[in-house]
């Protein structure tokens, strides 16, 4: 705003009106100049000014009629008017001067200082209030734009202000009321309204008891959350009824070997693991078998159970625990089953104490002698399923009547912040404790797992030479 | 403190192509390595695997790894990784991959 400030200056005193218009042009003022009242009222009409300086005392309409008129119209009582009289003036006209809506008064002679000082702080006065004025329009159109229902209550709970977004929830009506639901929803924070969904939000205002309350229709959101934990329930029911399969039904334990085994699904909704083991009956002792594909969901429980399936046709057409690791890593690669799994089969024959093993990238087992301490069952790990042209070797180990073996998953091995190899330390320490093979089950899930939630599945199988 | 967020930083050494990988590597991070492991193959210079800032791998990330293991050893393309800190490192010992990747025998650790 670099122009110069208009003022209307009335004075019916030529020689006055010349003395204070001379003063305000070299202040820096642009100035009109009427010699009466009338004709000051019918200019600031005609074309408002900046600010409006008025002698009091003029023919016809005098400057306090003058003020009031200007002050009565809707159009130009925002401009400040200035009472200008001469000294002999009493304090009761100082007094009729300001009641009349006057916004300063200066009685003459006046210093040109005085008065460029005093137009000045009427025009930053003005200024402020026009912020005040356009701030208020800027809330109120934000105010009626927002599409949240918004409103303004008082300490008793009625509708002070409402945005339109309101009134169509509440009815047009709602200014002046309490609305009942709100006292509902202020307390659950959400309000059922004609089967959509609000949010409600409470405010308080500072320095004041009134409260913004806000309501935000999350019908679309909330239908979306329920699709969603709706599609996440399904999946979840298909891969555990797929995992599921993947279980033998019975394990073959006999008075020669006693078998037992152990799913604990972890407890992440999405997160089914694709673990899995077995217990293939061989022409003369059977094979342990635990595995673990590294994804989860679905694919990865479906996957497993091709695993699992495969290694029982192997098995049954007489290929040795290496060749079959070997056709079941091929099958991986080769078919772009695409996740890599890691496994590990112990085969114990009936006839003899020294047991063969394969591991794939798997944990490796522990042994638990009838006599001594025990300590994991193989030393090597072989890589996992998934890496072309991988080979595997069968290492050998006493397994004799008494002693017991424990395959598991890294689910019971995986504990956040803690290095696996510690974590199969403290498995190793915990099987000295325990006979049998439930208790000695129940006992290292509760010391490796305990109450917290697994991450991932946990499997366990368990099996003791018996002692003939 | 840096935020164990998955990076990988591409740099320029000895006429090859290192990349370097830092944070946690996971199920989030793999299609992010596995396509800079494929750009960096099909540009067809030598390229080394730096883990040595890496401070997590899972089995995704080991995952990733295979498959462009595989895709190279196919394709007769030579790479070499350099292991990270023990931790990580261990991932690959106790899934045997530290025998079935190329890493460089300097970097031999368990």
């Amino acid at each position: 705003m670099t122009r110069e400030p208009s003022i209307l200056l009335a004075d019916d005193d030529d020689v006055g009106r010349y003395v204070i218009a001379t003063m305000l042009r070299r202040s820096g003022f642009t100035v009109r100049e009427v010699a009466d009242g009338l004709s000051a009222v019918a200019a600031v009409l005609a074309d408002p000014p900046d600010i409006a300086v008025l002698d009091v005392k003029m023919p016809g309409l005098d400057g306090f009629e003058a003020c009031r008129r200007i002050k009565s119209h809707e159009d130009t009582r925002h401009i400040p008017v200035l009472m200008l009289s001469a000294t002999f003036m009493e304090t009761e006209a100082k007094v009729e001067g300001l009641e009349t809506g006057a916004d300063a008064y200066l009685t003459q002679p006046v210093e040109a200082p005085v008065l460029a000082a005093t137009i000045r702080s009427m025009l930053r006065a003005r200024s402020l209030e026009a912020e005040v004025r356009s701030a208020a329009t800027e809330w109120r159109t934000t105010f009626d734009a927002i599409s949240d229902a918004v409103a303004v209550l008082d300490p008793d709970g009625v509708v002070v202000r409402a945005n339109p977004a309101f009134e169509a929830v509440f009815g047009s009506d709602a200014v002046g009321t309490r609305v009942e639901a709100l006292e509902v929803g202020r307390s659950s924070g959400e309000l059922e309204l004609e089967n959509r969904t609000h949010s409600v939000r409470v405010d308080v205002v500072p320095g004041s008891q009134r409260l913004v309350v806000t309501l935000s229709d999350v019908t679309a959101a909330r239908r979306t959350e329920r699709e969603r934990a709706a599609a996440l329930a399904r999946e979840q029911t298909i891969s555990r009824t797929l995992q599921q399969t993947l279980l033998p039904e019975r394990l073959p334990s006999d008075e020669r070997l006693a078998v037992h085994a152990w799913h604990l699904a972890a407890e992440q909704e999405l997160i089914v693991g694709g673990d899995w083991y077995d217990v293939i009956e061989t022409r003369n002792g059977v094979w342990l078998v635990i595995g673990d594909v590294a994804g989860h969901g679905v694919a990865a429980a479906a996957q497993a159970g091709q695993l699992r399936h495969s290694l029982r046709v192997y098995a049954h057409e007489g290929f040795g625990l290496a060749e079959s690791v070997r056709r079941l890593n091929e099958l991986v690669t080769d078919t772009e089953l695409t996740d890599m799994a890691t496994m590990c089969i112990v085969a114990i024959t009936h006839d003899d104490d020294e047991v063969r093993v394969v591991s794939a990238g798997h944990p490796p087992p522990v042994l638990v002698p009838a006599a001594g301490p025990p300590r994991l069952a193989v030393e090597g790990h072989g890589v996992v399923l998934g890496v072309v042209g991988a080979s595997y070797a069968e290492s050998t180990f006493a397994f004799e009547a008494g002693d017991r073996l424990m395959l598991y998953t890294d689910g019971l091995v995986e504990r956040p912040g803690e290095l696996i190899d510690d974590a199969i330390d403290r498995l190793v320490t915990e099987c000295a404790t325990v006979d049998g093979l439930e208790a000695l089950r129940a006992h290292v899930v509760e010391r490796l797992v305990g109450d917290t939630h697994p991450r991932d599945d946990v499997a366990l199988l368990l099996a003791q030479r018996c002692v003939l | 403190m840096k935020l164990p967020v998955f990076k990988i930083e591409t740099r320029e050494q000895a006429g090859g192509l290192v990349l370097a990988l830092s944070g946690e590597l996971d199920l989030a991070g793999a299609p992010e390595l596995t396509a800079a492991l494929n750009e960096a193959q099909s540009g067809g210079r030598a390229l080394t695997l730096d883990l040595s800032e890496l401070e997590f791998i899972d089995s995704s990330g080991l995952g990733a790894l295979v498959r462009f293991n595989n895709a190279a050893t196919a394709a007769g393309y030579e790479y070499s990784v350099i292991a990270g800190p023990p931790q990580v490192h261990r991932a690959f010992v106790l899934s045997g991959l530290d025998q079935a990747l190329p890493f460089a025998a300097s970097s031999a650790r368990s």
